[in-house]
């Protein structure tokens, strides 16, 4: 029975010839050409994936740039700068932090010639690469999860991948910020320049007086080989010998007189010091008055008023305290461009103390029809208070003679504060104005660096003027009533009159 | 090809659904622009990658009827005895869902133009995240003629294109998912654990490389990866095969 | 011309078409006669290349079916059982796509399809949709259907299945008009019907040809006698007794009586049946036995299939 209709199976299997033809044709193909599929993909991920894949990109966010693979060239060939991520390799870096380094530290090894050479070593799993890499522990990498370490000739630098952003700190959305600028290769070169060339001169920032942050100045002025380290206020407050430059970023109050006096003998020296002070709600009241006496010794004083751009050619976006400013003629050689940008300035103005010999000078101008204000606790103009004329919103002085004193004096922390280097990033034109600076603080001390371009990530806004809310309401009915809705009634037409037809 | 082209396209005008799939992503891709608009900042990019969630949805809607109500109607016997090719069918039917994708689009155009002309950009990032949009467009549409082929029924049609396109939505997950099963069901088969958890790695990498969307995200960066592409046409042409091939055996099959 | 060559198709265990050949030549009407289920519907398919058959060549003006698809089915016009219209399109949206899909040239479209639509009567409906058509229409827009592209050969699968007999009469018409200009093969499971058409006609049963004849060998084997079923009141046997004697007739078998009603089944020699039932007419009326009904029993197809095949037909 059984033998029956298995030969019956087989005779029908066999009779059906056709059939089985065009099965197995059918069936081959389909195998075949998943094959041929498989074997293609994987030859183009594989073989030629890197070598077609191409960077579009205006600013090329995944490729190291001449500037960076210049500065590679002039190591030694025997040169190792070893980079170690101190976590494994992400599989996935779409919209992590690490979506522009990994591949970007990609091509870093394949420009370096053998110089470079990245790895990513979990110090949960392998937790000897933590002494290996920092036998004296004073960089803490157990708590640096997540971080990269740049070592050379056993000299390390730590690099987290917040580094590698700037954000917009003003505009906080959906509880991030946003990031606007790709600073990645900017990080990575110069952590390699700094730990292959060492530091030329040694800046320090003083921290503690309520200031605005001074992330991004030290980040800047360590891209320019300078050893930056901060300063604490404290009750004996000294400025250390091998300061060549003392930075003093957005205080929110007043110095210490102890902070005076060492200032002051600072200055005496021929100190370099850069102060930027603002006029907003949380300084207001606050005068300056040692802060003054100091910049006093170099014929500048830093004014407790408002300046307010009545020149609407000046304004930004119609608001006085948000304005432009010239460059001085004498200083036009610090940036490209002679506008630059100020918000909420304080006044700053020249006056002449008899006791110092200083030249002071305008660096940053408003126009002629500015006005001064005295502003309240609440942000009102004290009546009266106006002045009208041009103004300055920073200053430099400087003494006569050999290695002399010099100081820049700015009234607005455009040029200083994270907020606004954050938002705008390292490429603006007042964080150019800013290094100038610097370099003039540091003069003969300091090599140029490199100057490796943050990458900006696109920057998608709208023209302000233009993006109103009524135009915002006017694209929400567009866009999303009058054309599904016109849609909609076309379906309803066409079906009723097809439907009768 | 241009006969079934012309009729499939055409009849999406001639029945609501052209409409309704057009007013639906209209107002998904109005309601993500003017919620970037109203923000003051516009990227294109992230309308069309947030646009592709909703491959989902809109592929079965046009894709469902092109084969399975053929069968119904029984007007698929004019596929096989009139002297056009199946493939030609496959490839007409398929490139009339294709350009209905390419009329729903003039909505995000429309966004383009609106947005340059309200001072935003438009850069090769979005450009890239474009390319890839109509690449991915391509082989969903693929996959759900492939769904339509293998029933005479519209919802059945739907369903089964639905959970493939959600399954390559959500591939990165599960292939988490599925490498941790293999790795467990391998160490409770008495493998090695090292064995085991590199099997389990293995497997998770292999089901994540299938995974579209992983491979194209650097495109809206301004970052063209041309396997990327390959990798999209290649899965788009093998389930237009297949579709021609399940039409085929209508002629040899024995059930 | 088609020539079809021993066509074999299997479907698992069943063959639904076992080992058929048969020609139409060009210019005939070939009627395709079988019960439901003889694999009617399966050869067509197979001529018409929508199914592949397991054995056996089907040939179409000289190319194979197979190996020359798409020169054979340029040959062919095909009506399926089901005609496959497109319900959301109008009828000349329709005859359009037709057209494309034939790969009807511009020029020519407009006139062949003018034609097309007065031979078939759709001029009326053109602009109108499908799924609004009465079945008749429906079954005319098929045709018209099958029309487009010029082909010699038509193939009509039960063309007149579900209409109304005035459609069925129509439908007929057009097809007798059509036969003047193309080869035809119609099929269907009422003989009546391919009667009037058919100049040959093939019979098919459990996938095998059952006989292949011209229509009048196949009702002389048919023939014989015909029969009619007489409904009246009155006495059965004398009744019986008494029609038995007219001449031309050869038996009458009382059927089904009740108490108000006699029925009897009368067999009357096929060659003057017209003056037999007015000899039985004028009979009863004679007798007073009022008529209630007189009805033709004419062979259904099965029996005729009964008939042929175990060969009772011949007298």
């Amino acid at each position: 029975m059984i033998m029956s209709t298995n030969n019956a199976k087989q005779q029908k299997k066999s009779s059906d010839s056709r059939a089985d033809k065009l099965k197995f044709y059918s069936i081959g193909s389909v195998v075949l050409l998943i094959g041929i599929i498989l074997l293609v993909n994987v030859l183009f991920d594989g073989i030629f994936g890197k070598a077609l894949t191409f960077d579009f990109s205006d600013s090329g966010q995944n490729s190291v740039s001449q500037d960076s693979i210049n500065y590679i060239n002039t190591l030694p060939a025997d040169a190792k700068i070893r980079v170690v991520g101190l976590f494994d390799k992400p599989e996935q870096v779409s919209d992590t932090q690490y979506q522009y380094i990994v591949p970007l530290l990609d091509d870093y090894v394949k420009n370096s010639n053998g110089r470079i050479s990245v790895e990513y070593i979990n110090p949960v799993t392998h937790p000897t690469i933590i002494t290996q890499l920092d036998p004296s522990n004073s960089h803490d990498l157990a708590s640096k999860n997540g971080c990269y370490v740049i070592e050379y000739n056993g000299k390390i630098k730590v690099v987290s991948p917040i580094d590698c952003y700037s954000y917009d700190e003003q505009y906080l959305y959906q509880g991030m910020y946003y990031v606007i600028g790709n600073n990645t290769e900017f990080t990575f070169t110069n952590a390699m320049y700094v730990l292959t060339q060492g530091y030329s001169c040694k800046a320090y920032v003083v921290t503690g007086l309520e200031e605005e942050g001074v992330e991004y100045i030290t980040k800047i002025m360590d891209s320019m080989s300078i050893e930056v380290a901060e300063l604490q206020v404290s009750d004996n407050f000294v400025i250390p010998e091998d300061c060549d430059i003392l930075v003093l970023a957005g205080p929110n109050t007043d110095i210490t007189e102890k902070m005076y006096v060492a200032m002051t003998d600072y200055i005496s020296n021929g100190g370099k010091m850069l102060i930027s002070v603002n006029y907003s709600l949380k300084n207001v009241g606050e005068n300056y008055v040692r802060l003054n006496k100091l910049t006093n010794q170099m014929n500048i004083s830093i004014e407790p008023s408002l300046i307010s751009e009545n020149d609407p050619g000046y304004q930004r976006g119609g608001y006085t305290v948000d304005s432009v400013v010239t460059v001085a003629d004498e200083f036009s050689s610090y940036s490209s461009i002679r506008l630059l940008h100020s918000t909420y300035a304080r006044s700053i103005k020249a006056i002449s103390n008899p006791n110092s010999g200083a030249k002071a000078s305008p660096l940053l101008l408003t126009s002629n029809n500015a006005s001064a204000v005295i502003v309240d606790q609440n942000g009102n103009a004290v009546a009266g208070s106006d002045v009208t004329g041009q103004f300055n919103v920073a200053m430099y002085a400087a003494n006569e003679g050999a290695d002399p004193a010099k100081m820049f004096v700015f009234g607005t922390l455009n040029f200083t504060a994270d907020d606004y280097i954050g938002a705008y990033g390292l490429n603006d034109s007042n964080v150019d104005f800013f290094r100038s600076c610097i370099r003039e603080l540091a003069s003969s001390k300091t090599s140029n660096g490199l100057n490796i371009m943050t990458k900006s990530v696109d920057n998608y806004s709208l023209d302000k003027n233009m993006s109103t809310t009524s135009a915002a309401t006017a694209m929400l009915v567009i866009f999303m009533i009058v054309i599904p809705v016109l849609l909609i009634a076309l379906a309803v037409i066409v079906y009723t009159k097809r439907k009768n037809l | 090809m241009y006969a079934i082209f012309k009729r499939e396209f055409l009849s999406y005008f001639r029945s609501p659904v052209g409409y309704v799939a057009i007013a639906i992503f209209s107002f998904l891709s109005g309601f993500i622009f003017y919620a970037q608009f109203s923000d003051g900042a516009v990227n294109i990019g992230s309308e069309v990658i947030a646009l592709r969630s909703f491959f989902v949805v809109i592929v079965p809607i046009i894709t469902m009827g092109l084969l399975s109500e053929d069968k119904k109607r029984g007007t698929d016997i004019l596929y096989y005895t009139t002297p056009v090719s199946l493939f030609n069918v496959v490839v007409g039917k398929v490139l009339a869902a294709f350009t209905l994708y390419v009329v729903m689009f003039l909505n995000v155009i429309i966004h383009i133009f609106v947005t340059i002309g309200f001072g935003g950009t438009f850069g090769i990032g979005s450009f890239g995240t474009i390319v890839v949009f109509f690449f991915m467009a391509f082989m969903f549409i693929s996959i759900g003629l492939f769904a339509s082929a293998i029933t005479d029924s519209q919802i059945i049609s739907a369903i089964v294109s639905f959970i493939i396109i959600l399954f390559t939505q959500l591939i990165s997950q599960f292939a988490g998912y599925i490498g941790t099963a293999v790795n467990s069901i391998a160490s409770s088969l008495g493998i090695k654990e090292g064995l085991a958890s590199s099997m389990g790695i293995a497997i998770k990498n292999a089901v994540a490389w299938l995974d579209p969307f992983a491979k194209t995200q650097d495109f809206r960066l301004g970052i063209f990866s041309v396997s990327a592409l390959v990798f999209l046409v290649s899965v788009g042409v093998l389930f237009l095969y297949l579709t021609f091939r399940v039409l085929e055996k209508k002629r040899w099959s024995q059930s | 011309m088609i020539e079809i060559n021993n066509l074999v198709k299997r479907y698992g265990d069943k063959k639904a078409v076992n080992g058929i050949s048969f020609t139409v030549n060009d210019d005939e009407v070939l009627g395709f006669l079988g019960p439901n289920g003889a694999g009617k519907t399966t050869t067509m398919n197979i001529i018409t290349g929508y199914l592949s058959s397991t054995s056996g060549t089907v040939k179409v003006n000289g190319h194979d079916i197979l190996e020359e698809p798409e020169l054979a089915k340029k040959e062919i016009g095909y009506l399926p059982e089901n005609p496959p219209l497109y319900t959301d399109m109008t009828v000349s949206e329709y005859l359009d796509f037709i057209c494309d899909l034939k790969g009807v040239s511009k020029e020519e479209r407009k006139s062949q399809l003018e034609k097309i639509i007065n031979m078939v009567k759709i001029s009326d409906v053109e602009d109108r949709l499908i799924a609004n058509l009465s079945k008749g229409y429906k079954q005319r827009v098929g045709i018209a259907q099958a029309l487009v592209g010029n082909p010699s050969i038509l193939i009509l699968d039960e063309p007149t299945v579900g209409l109304d007999p005035n459609q069925i009469i129509e439908i007929r018409r057009l097809i007798k008009n059509l036969s003047k200009t193309h080869s035809i093969i119609i099929s269907s499971h009422i003989l009546s019907e391919i009667q009037e058409i058919a100049d040959r006609v093939v019979i098919i049963n459990r996938g095998k040809i059952a006989a292949v004849d011209t229509l009048t060998d196949l009702s002389k084997r048919l023939s014989g006698q015909s029969k009619v079923l007489l409904t009246f009141t009155g006495p059965v046997k004398d009744c019986a007794a008494k029609i038995r004697n007219i001449s031309g007739i050869i038996s009458a078998v009382p059927r089904a009586i009740d108490s108000k009603y006699a029925q009897l089944e009368i067999a009357i020699d096929a060659k003057d049946t017209a003056g037999v039932r007015i000899s039985i007419f004028n009979l009863m009326a004679k007798e007073g036995w009022p008529i209630l009904e007189l009805r033709s029993l004419d062979p259904s197809l099965e029996e005729v299939f009964l008939n042929i095949t175990s060969g009772k037909g011949r007298s």
